[in-house]
């Protein structure tokens, strides 16, 4: 064999040897959040499910991180785990407060990882710095001013949610000791969302509209805290039926959050 | 050069004395024991006498060959006369030959040598090709044991008479073995030689002599290297046999990784010869033979006393001794060694002892024994991976460590006997050993991602991914195999009958650490397991014409698995409500609180067969073209095992086609060149999982290839280098199988030669030794690619009598680079959130290190 043909040979199989891939792409994208769009930055009037009108002057919310996942369980399946058993494509992490009043996109202090797979599922993480399994953490997570009034009274009111020993769920089976772990108190999830794909510089935004907190808030049960003026407000535990109303509206995974994609321009 | 059709069917037996030098595991009686004969380089065939071929007559001659220090022939004589046209024949082919020089305490040395030609009569017409008037060696002798056992050679030569004593040429004669046969274009028989100048880490790095290997290592100095070859990761040997002396060190039933294999108890400085065979080509590769076999031939050329001390860089020290009694051959030694390193960056602190002898012993006039006993033990620590984004925010140093419990400890001793001998046509051999080995090994690729909350635990938080695997056990194996040969056709044919017997008794234990505490807080494995492996195989090497040669046969194993797991039940769907088994890692209850035992016992066995062959064609003009094929298996791991369920082999076939060339560059450069391609497909191969801390069953892959590599040696200088690429996918997805890297580049150079000034009258000899590695982008997960890794390693050394002086540069560009890539998800706590998403991790590779070295010798007669 010649010593050219040799070479030749070579660089043909040489040829394929570096080309290909594993599939798939990792990327970095900025997260955003922000109140719904037709928000306007100051004040938000609306009716509430119960028929209560609603002018809410503050809404704030704490978002410990986000994250998509490639699979949304199937229903009726039963997670023991806080974290969904699918492979976890998108995750922002480094948390922010989010104005829900204002429509603008708020942009979290770090950028995201992703892989570029389909994501079906979202969650948000509502928590402080700590360990998502901590019991104790005194991060608020929600805050809320504003007044409602049904016609005939109306109901200054203000709230403060936190997510801490506060929260903690009594053991009832004793075979499942950590049946109601608290971090499946912080985690939203699954969120079902249009199907995913993050892209390399893209925009993964959340907007969070502040009316489904309150749309089965009973403002007439809130606890009045004073009289002159009146002040009324949300209690920070699980004690009456308006706290009870917006914790779980906080925490549940329809409605209240919104995934979407943004393109990188 | 003369055409095929003008040689006549000429002779060939021959060369007892320089076809066992040639091959790498001769061994060498001499009357001065400290010599080693020289070597073949180059040959070529005599001819059958025309005006003896009506005669039809079997003739054979013996030569004394003087070889000058040079390697040239300087002087023929004719000690047994086959008839003037026989002893012309074989002088006039013997002067063409060229020869790798002898040395005499390792300094070249002109020495005497007997020939010893067969002609036999041809069976056609004069000027059709002849076969026979090739010398014995290695790949036309076909003698061999198992993967590579060295043979007897045919005969001991007597020595032959000095005609001036003070003068004349050292008289040797040899008494050792042939080279097994040679597997076409994968099979790669390393000398080393002068190449260990060349700085390498450890025993295991000479495997980077062989084309495509490429060593990593996140486990720390006293784990194992994880081995690429050819596309394959086999991780720490679980896809490549490997043998010490052809006495197996594949670990069966280690719960890290079932066949791992750690070269780290060898010291380097005995390695003489390496043998890999880049595929399962050979019946005599056994178990874990997928991506092909390694074998390290032991050997201490320099007789008499030697100590090394080297200290350099990250607090390393090293002490080694080596014995090799004056009066006995280069297989009789005993060495050992001691170091510790503080290692570069954080974590990375290692010591370890090790101690080798082996005895080799003349049995009758034509048999040896062997026995080999060694010992090993180390404790060190590891860095593992950082995550990539750690460390470009400046959380974590390129040096530093997440988790610095991660680390190990291995002990390991065998024993192990041999005996070689021949009656008539037939070579025995008979193999035995005893291994004992325990490890230890904490590692954390996860950081807190795995230790969920489960409902049926006590309220926690992630408690941390630490692994404490513990593995061990004994290993009691047989091998034996007889080889028959005869002439037929005109041409040496032989039949190799052998058999392999191995039992393991494994146990493995695996918890998960506590990070605050480092205590167990779950059991995931806890295995015992009796493991047996009993294989037979026929190799047949078949010659028709002098140009076309058939090798290969079958091999037949069954392997047995007895598992018993004492941690059979770690969930059950429907807990007691009333005594539940909270945080009980192995539980004692089944469904609503029904007992049960904790443990469970599986039992199988299957067999498995495997062709293998090898058609050579050649040699033309100093060229061979061979074509392989091969199909080998590796036994699963004990823990996959299911009662009465045929045991699910990872199958391995191997196609490999290529051209050798062997001959000379001038009149003193020997040029040994292979190019080859090669494809191979397995069934279930196995892929790294960062969860299990180690490599699984995984999908089908096809790999398709080339390789390439080119020694040139001469009087003052060895060169090394070879290329490899290849592409290896998934069967169904056709996708790159990830971390196996596509293009490995290899070179190892060697320059060695006297200095032109003498010290108090006696010379000065230097060497400059260069290893230069490159590694192309390896595919990651997630469609990424990896850096490049282009390392230089160089060593600088000055003897002068009996000291030796040296100074080696480990990295010596000093370039930061990443040894070892991988894509995954972990949570190091680096962040706020924890961190889900598969990202860049990475093992750091060691920055610049700068060692000196003293050695001194003596004891050994001059």
């Amino acid at each position: 064999m010649s010593r050219g043909a040799i070479i030749w040979a070579a660089l043909l199989a040489s040829a394929p040897a570096c080309v290909g891939t594993t599939g798939g792409e990792r990327v970095t994208f900025t997260a955003a959040a922000a109140g719904p769009a037709d928000v306007s930055g100051h004040a938000l009037s609306f009716t509430s499910g119960r028929g209560f009108h609603v002018v809410l002057t503050r809404a704030t919310l704490h978002i410990g991180a986000l994250y998509l996942n490639q699979s949304l369980p199937v229903s009726g399946a039963q997670s023991t785990d806080c974290v969904l058993p699918g492979t976890y494509v998108a995750e922002e992490t480094s948390g922010r407060d989010i104005d829900l009043l204002d429509a603008t996109p708020q942009i979290f202090p770090d950028y995201g990882d992703a892989t570029a797979t389909l994501a079906l599922a979202g969650e948000v993480w509502l928590k402080g710095p700590g360990s998502v399994s901590s019991p104790s953490d005194a991060t608020p997570i929600l805050i809320v001013e504003g007044q409602a009034d049904d016609g005939n009274a109306s109901w200054p009111f203000a709230g403060q949610i936190t997510i801490g020993k506060n929260r903690l769920r009594p053991v009832s089976d004793p075979s499942q000791p950590s049946a109601h772990p608290i971090c499946k108190e912080r985690i939203v999830s699954p969120i079902a969302l249009s199907p995913i794909r993050p892209t390399a510089g893209g925009t993964l935004l959340v907007r969070v509209d502040p009316r489904q907190l309150f749309v089965n808030v009973d403002f007439a049960s809130l606890k009045q805290f004073s009289t002159d003026p009146p002040r009324y407000g949300f209690v920070d535990a699980d004690a009456d039926q308006p706290s009870i109303s917006l914790y779980q509206a906080l925490r549940a995974a329809g409605g209240l959050y919104a995934f979407s994609w943004l393109e990188a321009p | 050069m003369k055409p095929p059709s003008a040689r006549l069917r000429a002779a060939a037996r021959a060369l007892t004395v320089a076809a066992a030098a040639l091959c790498a595991p001769a061994t060498v009686r001499a009357e001065t024991p400290r010599l080693v004969p020289p070597a073949v380089l180059t040959h070529v065939d005599a001819e059958y006498p025309p005006s003896l071929a009506a005669q039809g007559k079997h003739l054979d001659v013996v030569l004394a060959v003087t070889v000058d220090a040079e390697g040239h022939v300087a002087k023929i004589d004719v000690m047994t006369s086959g008839g003037p046209e026989a002893d012309l024949a074989a002088v006039a082919a013997t002067r063409q030959w060229t020869f790798k020089p002898g040395l005499r305490n390792g300094t070249p040395a002109a020495m005497r040598i007997p020939v010893p030609f067969h002609f036999s009569p041809p069976t056609r017409p004069v000027d059709a090709p002849s076969d026979d008037a090739a010398p014995l060696q290695g790949g036309t002798a076909g003698a061999g044991g198992s993967s590579g056992a060295p043979l007897p050679s045919e005969s001991a030569a007597p020595p032959v008479p000095s005609t001036k004593p003070e003068e004349a040429p050292q008289d040797v004669s040899v008494f050792g073995a042939v080279d097994a046969p040679t597997m076409g274009a994968a099979d790669v028989k390393i000398d080393i030689r002068e190449l260990a100048r060349v700085p390498r880490e450890n025993a295991a790095a000479l495997l980077k002599l062989a084309p495509g290997i490429l060593l990593t290592n996140e486990g720390g100095e006293g784990h194992a290297e994880q081995v690429f070859l050819r596309g394959f990761d086999a991780r720490e040997g679980q896809d490549i046999e490997f043998t010490l002396g052809n006495i197996p060190f594949n670990e069966a039933g280690n719960l890290h990784g079932n066949g791992y294999a750690d070269a780290h108890f060898i010291i380097p400085e005995l390695v003489q010869s390496l043998r890999v065979i880049e595929g399962p080509f050979d019946p005599r590769q056994g178990n874990f033979a997928v991506a092909g076999s390694a074998n390290y031939e032991l050997g201490l050329e320099r007789r008499g006393f030697a100590s090394k001390l080297a200290v350099g860089s990250f607090g390393t020290e090293r002490l080694l001794l080596l014995w090799g009694p004056p009066e006995e051959r280069e297989r009789t030694f005993a060495g050992a060694e001691i170091g510790s390193t503080s290692g570069y960056g954080r974590n990375r602190d290692a010591r370890h002892a090790t101690a080798m002898a082996q005895y080799e012993g003349r049995l009758g006039e034509k048999g040896l024994w062997r026995l080999t006993a060694n010992a090993y033990s180390t404790q060190y620590h590891s860095a593992g991976v950082i995550r990539q984004d750690d460390y470009l925010q400046g959380r974590v140093g390129f040096y530093d460590t997440t988790d610095a419990r991660q680390g190990g400890s291995t002990a390991r001793a065998s024993v192990a006997g041999e005996i070689i001998s021949r009656t008539g046509d037939t070579t025995y051999v008979e193999r035995v050993w005893v291994t004992v080995k325990q490890m230890r090994l904490l590692e954390n690729f996860t950081g807190f991602l795995l230790d969920t909350e489960q409902a049926t635990q006590s309220p926690h938080d992630q408690r941390g991914d630490l692994l404490d695997l513990s593995t061990g056990g004994v290993t009691i194996g047989s091998k034996g195999a007889g080889r028959w040969h005869t002439s037929a056709l005109g041409f040496r044919q032989d039949i190799e009958l052998g058999y392999f017997a191995r039992g393991d008794v494994a146990y493995g234990t695996q918890d998960r650490l506590e990070a605050a505490t480092s205590v167990p807080y779950k059991r995931q494995t806890d295995v015992s397991s009796v493991l047996g492996d009993l294989g037979l195989y026929a190799d047949v090497g078949l010659r028709a014409t002098k140009w076309l040669s058939l090798r290969g046969g079958v091999r037949a194993d069954l392997f047995t698995f007895d598992v018993h797991n004492n941690c059979a039940t770690s969930a059950v769907a429907h807990p007691s409500k009333t005594n539940p088994q909270t945080d009980v890692s192995c539980l004692s209850q089944q469904d609503f609180g029904r007992y049960r035992e904790p443990d469970q016992r599986s039992t199988t066995a299957s067999p498995a067969l495997m062709p293998r062959a090898t058609l050579t064609l050649g040699p033309f003009a100093h060229a061979s073209l061979a074509a392989s094929y091969g199909r080998g298996v590796r036994s699963i791991d004990p823990a996959y095992v299911t009662q009465d369920v045929a045991t699910p082999f990872a199958t391995v076939d191997a196609y490999e086609g290529g051209v050798t060339y062997a001959g000379m560059l001038g009149d003193h450069v020997a040029i040994n060149a292979r190019s080859s391609f090669f494809a191979t497909h397995v069934d279930r191969d196995l892929l790294f999982s960062e969860t299990a801390g180690r490599n699984v069953l995984g999908d089908g892959t096809t790999r398709t290839g080339w390789v390439g590599a080119l020694r040139l040696t001469g009087s003052f200088f060895d060169q090394s280098a070879n290329v490899t690429v290849v592409k290896s996918t998934f069967d169904d997805t056709h996708l790159l199988v990830p971390y196996v890297p596509d293009v490995v580049v290899r070179s190892d150079s060697v320059l060695h030669h006297d200095l032109p000034f003498l010290i108090l009258g006696s010379k000065v000899v230097g060497a400059l030794g260069v290893g230069v590695t490159y590694v192309g982008r390896r595919p990651l997960p997630y469609g990424e690619r990896s850096d490049e890794v282009l390392t230089v390693d160089a060593s600088s050394t000055l003897e002068w009598r009996a000291v030796e002086i040296g100074v080696t540069a480990t990295n010596l560009t000093n370039r930061q680079y990443r040894l070892g890539e991988y894509n995954y998800a972990s949570d190091v706590r680096s962040q706020q959130a924890p961190t889900l998403v598969p990202v860049r991790h990475f093992t750091a590779g060691a920055p610049l290190g700068i060692f000196a070295t003293l050695a001194l010798r003596f004891g050994g007669k001059s």
